[in-house]
């Protein structure tokens, strides 16, 4: 008894498990009953852009803490367009953890979520809007300040706008008009009122 | 503790070669980009002076120019040209007993339940303990001592340790064993006069029966293949590595840690590091030493 060298790194198993690890074979391992047979096969199948679908199947069933969390983590990864849609259409639901979840999710993927965003900013919803608002940072710094200003200046809804302000406002950009714009739209809004209190304060 | 990029100079085994010239913009790009890919390290603009100075470093061992090298680096082809540059970005800086209160938790609280539960299950495998990136070595054999000092337990049980980092030239240094007086300025004489042997006037030996229980071997946590090497581990210490990732590598990370760890395992993080936000899998213990992870008891794999 006491300190004892350790047996070689490769485990018993490990050739099987090369042997088995077939796109096929694994999509049909996230069915199993052993969530860690499952959660193996997520890592096996990451990067592949060709099991994404499955991937996004199993996500929405999995009701193991571990392997959803491997699952997210493979999806997110691949900042695939498909996945991106996947987690926006979360945005709009009534249940705020997903939302949050989902923002989460959008905020790993810059080039997914960029190609959305503009589709985003338009959506009927004003949660969707708002959760877009601060997604629109994945182009550069200036076009994400030229988007917060095209919110302020026309979106209809007063959160969507004050989402747009304190993101600019958060940037470190100099947000003088911005505010005073939010003023002049929707004037008594207190938010918008501190701020150009706090603006012309400054020194 | 930790393969993680420090400042320090390049290696000076190329000195007489010519100066290769600064990386551009795209080239830095480049380079910055595959080393994310592989390491999970992601290195920004700040630090584009540092990767200049090691990759032109590179460049001058490889002979020719960057795209000759940078074309060796990626291919693959040759290995030696990659993990040269995973080497010289991951330069490492530890001691001996860093962080004790953590060894305390190892010795007062973590192996004891780890032992109650063999006990209560009959299991009689041995307890196995993985430190990652263990650097020069200086870790894994603190917790040798500490286990060989101070654990009563260690006469009745089977203990593995393996220390693990993707930099083959640290691996070769903790094989070696052999460290300098500042990184053993927290171990008590005593101790030192067991373990350690003196080899030159400042320079010390770890003892050949300590050195020849620990296992080292190449890994890189962000490579799930890879790291399918490395399970059953009852114990899993990696500290001061996650600080170095962003977001998405840390979950990648996190999830490779957890497949190292036995169901009910537990894993040393940082004093400084947290994975509230980065994971949920792993869940915090609190001990009277400190919060440490574990890994909850689900099925186990095929």
């Amino acid at each position: 008894m006491g300190l004892i060298k350790s047996a070689p790194d490769v485990r018993p198993g490990d050739d099987r498990r090369r042997r088995s690890r077939d796109v096929q074979g694994l999509v049909a391992a996230l069915g199993q009953e052993d969530p860690e047979v499952r959660r193996r096969a997520v890592l096996d199948l990451t990067g592949d852009p060709s099991a994404i679908p499955a991937l996004l199947v199993r996500y929405q069933v999995e009701a193991d803490t571990a392997v959803a969390e491997s699952l997210r983590t493979a999806l997110v990864a691949s900042d695939d367009l498909v996945v991106a849609r996947f987690f926006s259409a979360q945005l709009g639901l009534d249940d705020a953890a997903l939302r949050n979840s989902a923002v989460l999710a959008l905020q790993l993927m810059p080039k997914a979520t960029e190609e959305l965003v503009g589709e985003l900013l338009a959506d009927p919803d004003p949660r969707v809007r708002t959760a877009a608002v601060g997604l629109a940072t994945g182009g550069t710094p200036a076009a994400a300040l030229d988007r917060w200003v095209s919110v302020v200046a026309q979106d209809q809804d007063q959160n969507v706008v004050a989402a747009a302000v304190e993101a600019a406002v958060g940037s470190g950009t100099e947000c003088g008009a911005l505010i005073a714009e939010a003023v002049r739209r929707f004037p008594g809004n207190p938010y918008f009122d501190f701020l150009a209190a706090t603006f012309a304060c400054a020194p | 503790m930790t393969s993680s990029p420090v400042l320090s100079a390049p290696v000076g085994e190329d000195a007489g070669r010519p100066e290769a010239p600064p990386l551009t913009l795209d080239q830095f790009v480049r380079v910055s980009e595959w080393v994310y890919r592989r390491t999970g390290i992601r290195f920004g603009p700040n630090k584009r002076y540092f990767v200049d100075k090691r990759v032109q470093a590179c460049v001058r061992q490889h002979g020719g120019n960057f795209e000759a090298w940078f074309t060796s680096v990626r291919a693959g082809a040759c290995t030696v040209s990659s993990q040269r540059l995973i080497n010289e970005l991951t330069v490492n800086e530890t001691y001996f007993l860093r962080e004790d209160r953590q060894f305390d938790a190892l010795v007062d609280s973590v192996l004891p339940r780890i032992r109650t539960d063999r006990r209560n299950t009959g299991d009689p495998a041995s307890i196995r303990i993985l430190s990652l990136p263990c650097a020069t070595g200086e870790e894994p054999y603190s917790i040798g001592i500490e286990l060989l000092e101070r654990w009563p337990d260690i006469a009745e049980v089977d203990v593995e340790i393996v220390g693990a980092d993707i930099d083959t030239r640290v691996l070769e240094q903790a094989r070696r064993g052999e460290y300098g007086e500042r990184s053993l300025q927290r171990v008590p004489p005593a101790v030192r006069s067991r373990w350690f042997e003196r080899t030159g006037p400042e320079l010390f030996r770890i003892k050949p029966e300590l050195r020849d229980a620990i296992e080292f071997s190449l890994a890189n946590i962000c490579e799930s293949d890879a790291m399918r090497s490395f399970r059953d581990f009852d114990v899993v210490f990696c500290r001061n590595l996650l600080i170095y990732f962003d977001e998405l590598s840390t979950r990648r990370a996190i999830e490779n840690l957890f497949g190292v760890l036995r169901p009910g395992g537990y894993l040393f993080l940082g004093l400084s590091e947290s994975m509230s936000r980065a994971s949920s899998i792993l869940e915090p213990v609190r001990l009277a030493e400190g919060i440490v992870y574990r890994r909850p008891r689900i099925g186990s794999a095929s």
